[in-house]
């Protein structure tokens, strides 16, 4: 039995396990091999550009009050590693580093300010407040799914979310409570644990022996068709907000509906085991094991190009993360506020979380494809809400951006020490790395017409 | 002090874009009529709101609501705005329930989304996710194969019999009959798949798979049409009003009764009748129950975690334990009872587990359960009530309240003070001023007590304005722990836990309870909390006339919760939506130099 590929040439029917269409069986198989690389590596052998990736690795509550103990001492190529940043020697070759750039953004509510700009380049908006007064949302789609919207038809899945921690701030709208955003009040919920994820990404793999599956495939369709109907009835007796709401939902259903052809025709994926689901044993969260475990699905899952983009919302903004290997016993966001006294474990809070930014690195370096691996082909937006929890600064933000970007950023990296830039640059540089072009980028005070040449090669 | 663009209702505010910020102006005048009463102390709070709210990107939200000028005196009584309401979580399994007529499977659905403290907001406003639909259509699948399979199936090759079928599932999941093009897409679907898998079974599970997934499904779809007497606002079908009354009520779809009526277009005259029957249910207890839950925003405490250096009593069972304690009493003494609300903050009495009374150090021995017996969902709980010689009066005594508004190893007098402010009385506390260094860095080093530590929030100026707000009443509660435990001392030096709140002074915790359940804006704000519920949505200034005369009821009738449920949900607004806005609202768009 044999299997098309996107090379329109067949691998052998074995490197495809069985799936059943609503069962858990998985379909593994192989990363992009070299056979269907051109000579080089560097594309695919018909000609077509390797897939180009955007990443966001998201720590909540800034780096801590010491600058110094994250921002390299020297700039240009021959900087070094920062006390926060050496857990990441091993990879120091991938980054960019990315200095003394600012939130330009005019909104006035701390943590919201950041996260929303420093994911989507644009202002929030404030909720109806209520009793609450402090809730907000995105006002326009996050980065990642600007590049989803990039590969848009080529990948089965648009973009992937995770989460490590589970002490996110939820009494405060979408804005700090999850990454990915299609929309205000529109946003793509993160999962932290590895066992769904797995589920979700290489459960629908269905094969095409069975007539059977072939046919349960057509008939979901017709499902779907016949929802899609009602869903456009429906949009022609609704106000905006809700026509709005119901266009996410077509397009959702329509996404699972494609999901059904492009995963028959998609790349088959190295294979894994199933993930433990790793529960929290009390305010102890195993961050090291779901990063290991999502590193390792995340490498899987680009590398068979289930899709491009992806968050890694390692902790949240105003989160309540209790690093524990660290000394804390007391929340991230309570400790960020509780006086300089508090500030060396909230430094070394910084320094576990880089140490597991570079577990996902290196998960990344380690996956090969063609001549090089997945780290050559991303570009990947580690930063925070603000670089001092205490102050909410948001000048002199936490910015690495690891990858090469498809040769598109600097490789070896350099520290880049911007003066006072703003950081939608950054966020411009890293969107044409993915492969955009774009000329501007951002709205209101994140609005640039520049990137940041200097990370750029 | 009161800010000038949006002092008096009749005023328009024109902003950039020549529109009215109706919207945005209903918070100031809302909150801030309360900041006058308080003695205006501004908090800087009014300086950085309104300079929010002034801001067009501020009010530039995806809010439907439509921008009717506020010299507009004639806005019609309403309930919301015309909308699709996503299920929730607790609204899906109702719906499966009623289906199967049985308890629903477990289900892998999506996690619910509460916007201003309420599921019900949340899944008025938020999208659909893709992981969601994704969801929605494996758990559909497996509802449709156990309905299927527990009932008795007609032949597909006789006439009518998956129209039959279609009109009657359709009927109970999309809780309106279905027009004849809505039979024939299902019928033709259903006989798509009989065919193609050559199974009668197959057909008919496809076909209720499929109706699951429908938005008519998976939404409630309150959108009305417009109203002949009035503009802007849109008379709800009498299907819409009676699924609009029943999840209200039940958080499940229409019983049998109220979908009959619905069918015979007598829902609006039966109303009370309906309203009083469903919530005598064992549905609308648990309704209330999830409700007076987010009210009190009890859900985060089921993952919030103590130090176990400092408190390793505090564990999972603990505070589950906790929790149940202030949901059951809460229910028991406001649903059930239908005790006046204001009682639920004087009243000693409440329902413990033995692990709870160890840790209040009571004794609860279960001889001494009284015949109100026990809920279903909470066999462990027994009736109890504090002596007088102890320290707990009212529900913020409970430890779920102590331990909730704390820190991991500390309590937080500022914490419980703006639960105070916000959750029960509606009293929006502004966020710090941006840049502002939180730390408090003038602590003297020989501080034992909480008072003595924040004790720069009253003297700095750039603090006191919203900590006043929020410390006094916090200080009130220092004789409790960050769980929750009495304690006479911190750190061997004696607590002083007297205060004022509005201008009333009081000596402790049982005082300051008893100035909170009389103080006017408790109950108002519960009539508000019951509105957003009811609607999904906040307020508008339209509204506020409405919520006067629910509160009106709500004191005729002794403060009772079923009172105030009832008569919301019989009041004719109830009927009616405001027309939603057609357009965008003005926002900056990406890509938008500024």
């Amino acid at each position: 039995m044999k299997r098309r590929t996107v090379l329109g040439g067949t691998l052998p029917r074995r490197t495809v396990l069985r799936g059943a269409l609503f069962g858990s069986a998985v379909a593994v198989g192989l990363p992009l091999l070299s056979p269907m690389l051109n000579n080089n590596g560097t594309a695919l052998a018909q000609g077509g550009a390797l897939p180009r990736r955007l990443g966001v690795f998201f720590f909540g509550n800034g780096r801590g009050q010491v600058a110094e103990r994250w921002t390299p001492a020297l700039t240009g190529p021959l900087w070094e590693l920062s006390p926060q940043l050496q857990p990441l020697a091993n990879v120091k070759e991938y980054l960019n580093v990315v200095s003394n750039s600012q939130v330009l953004v005019q909104s006035l509510r701390e943590h919201h300010r950041g996260a929303v700009a420093m994911l989507s380049g644009a202002e929030y908006i404030a909720h109806d407040p209520g009793n609450a007064g402090y809730g907000s949302t995105f006002s326009t789609q996050s980065i990642d799914q600007l590049a989803a919207d990039a590969a848009a038809g080529q990948t089965p899945f648009r973009s992937l979310e995770v989460r490590i921690s589970d002490k996110i701030a939820r009494g405060e709208g979408t804005a700090v409570a999850e990454l990915s955003h299609n929309g205000p009040h529109n946003f793509n919920p993160s999962e932290s644990n590895p066992a769904v994820i797995y589920e979700r990404l290489f459960a629908a793999q269905s094969s095409q022996d069975s007539t059977r599956t072939h046919l349960l495939g057509k008939l979901r369709t017709s499902v779907l068709d016949a929802v899609r109907q009602d869903i456009s009835d429906l949009h022609r007796r609704v106000g905006y907000a809700d026509r709005a709401r119901l266009d996410q939902h077509f397009e959702n259903i329509r996404g699972l509906d494609r999901r059904i052809d492009r995963l028959a025709n998609a790349l088959a994926c190295r294979q894994t085991p199933i993930p433990q689901d790793f529960p929290a044993d009390g305010a102890r969260e195993p961050l090291e094991e779901r990063t290991r475990a999502m590193a390792e699905l995340i490498s899987v899952a680009l590398s068979c190009d289930l899709m491009r983009s992806f968050t890694f919302q390692y902790t949240g903004s105003v989160g309540s993360t209790v690093f524990w290997q660290a000394g804390s016993t007391e929340g991230h966001h309570s400790l960020s506020h509780a006086g300089s006294a508090a500030q060396d474990e909230i430094d070394r809070a910084t320094v576990v979380a880089m140490e597991h930014f570079a577990i996902l690195l290196e998960a990344l370096r380690s996956s090969p494809e063609g001549d090089g691996n997945l780290l050559d082909s991303s570009a990947i937006l580690c930063t925070s809400d603000c670089s001092n929890g205490q102050t909410h600064s948001v000048e002199d933000m936490p910015i690495v951006v690891a990858g090469r970007g498809s040769g598109a950023l600097k490789y070896p990296g350099v520290h880049y020490r911007a003066d006072g830039n703003n950081t939608s640059e950054v966020l411009l540089s890293l969107l044409r790395a993915t492969g955009l072009k774009l000329a501007t980028f951002g709205s209101g005070g994140g609005f640039v017409q520049k990137g940041a040449s200097e990370i750029e090669a | 002090m009161f800010p000038a663009r949006c002092s008096e209702p009749g005023t328009s505010i024109a902003g950039a874009a020549g529109r009215p910020y109706r919207h945005a102006c209903a918070w100031v005048r809302t909150t801030t009529l309360t900041w006058l009463a308080i003695g205006a102390l501004g908090c800087g709070a009014s300086d950085s709101r309104s300079a929010e709210t002034s801001s067009p990107k501020e009010t530039a939200t995806p809010d439907p609501i439509a921008p009717v000028p506020l010299e507009n005196a004639a806005d019609p009584a309403v309930f919301g705005v015309a909308a699709l309401r996503q299920l929730t979580t607790r609204e899906y399994h109702g719906a499966v329930t009623a289906l199967l007529h049985g308890p629903s499977p477990d289900l892998s659905l999506p996690a619910d989304v509460q916007l201003n403290g309420l599921t019900s907001v949340g899944h008025l406003k938020t999208a659909m996710s893709g992981i969601a639909a994704q969801r929605f259509e494996s758990t559909a699948f497996q509802v449709a194969q156990r309905y299927v399979a527990s009932i008795n199936l007609c032949d597909p090759a006789s006439p009518d019999c998956f129209s039959q079928f279609v009109r009657t599932t359709g009927r109970e999941l999309w809780r309106r009959p279905l027009t004849e093009a809505e039979v024939a897409r299902y019928v033709a679907l259903a006989t798509q798949a009989w065919q193609a898998l050559a199974d009668p079974k197959e057909g008919f599970e496809f076909a209720v798979a499929a109706l699951l997934q429908s938005p008519y499904f998976l939404y409630r779809v309150e959108v009305g049409e417009p109203d002949a007497v009035l503009l802007g606002r849109r008379r709800l079908s009498n299907h819409e009003l009676a699924t609009r009354l029943s999840f209200f009520l039940t958080a499940a779809p229409p019983d049998a009764e109220l979908s009959a009526s619905a069918d015979a277009g007598t829902v609006r005259q039966r109303l009370p009748e309906h309203a009083e029957r469903l919530l005598t249910t064992l549905g609308a207890r648990d309704a209330a129950a999830a409700f007076l839950s987010e009210y009190l925003q009890l859900g985060p405490l089921l993952t919030t975690e103590k130090s176990a250096a400092l408190f390793p009593s505090y564990d999972a069972s603990l505070r589950a334990a906790m929790y149940q304690q202030t949901a059951h009493t809460l229910t028991e003494l406001a649903f059930v009872e239908g005790l006046d609300f204001r009682q639920l903050f004087t009243t000693r009495r409440t329902f413990l587990t033995p692990q709870l009374a160890g840790f209040y150090g009571v004794d609860n021995s279960p001889d001494t359960s009284a015949t109100t017996g026990a809920a279903p969902t909470a066999e462990a709980l027994s009736p109890f009530e504090f002596a007088q010689s102890t320290p707990r009066v009212g529900l913020l005594s409970h430890a779920s309240f102590l331990a909730l508004n704390a820190h991991a190893s500390s309590t937080s007098p500022t914490r419980r003070g703006k639960f105070v402010r916000e959750v029960l009385l509606c009293q929006a506390v502004a966020p710090p001023p941006p840049g502002l260094v939180s730390e408090l860095t003038t602590v003297d080093a020989a501080a034992k007590t909480s008072r003595e530590r924040l004790k720069q929030h009253a003297d700095n100026p750039a603090c006191r304005d919203c900590h006043l707000l929020m410390d006094p009443i916090g200080l009130g509660f220092e004789n409790f722990d960050a769980i929750g435990a009495f304690r006479e001392t911190q750190n061997d030096a004696p607590i002083d836990p007297s205060g004022g709140l509005d201008g009333k002074v009081f000596d402790n915790a049982a005082q300051l309870s008893a100035l909170i359940a009389e103080h006017p804006a408790l109950t108002r704000c519960l009539v508000r909390t019951v509105f957003h519920q009811a609607s999904g949505t906040l307020a508008t200034p339209a509204e506020e006339p409405l919520l006067v005369e629910l509160h009106q009821h709500f004191a005729e009738q002794g403060y009772s919760l079923p009172a105030l449920l009832l008569g919301s949900a019989s009041h004719p607004a109830f009927d009616f939506v405001r027309e939603p806005s057609a357009t965008a609202p003005d926002a900056l768009a990406p890509g938008e130099a500024p």
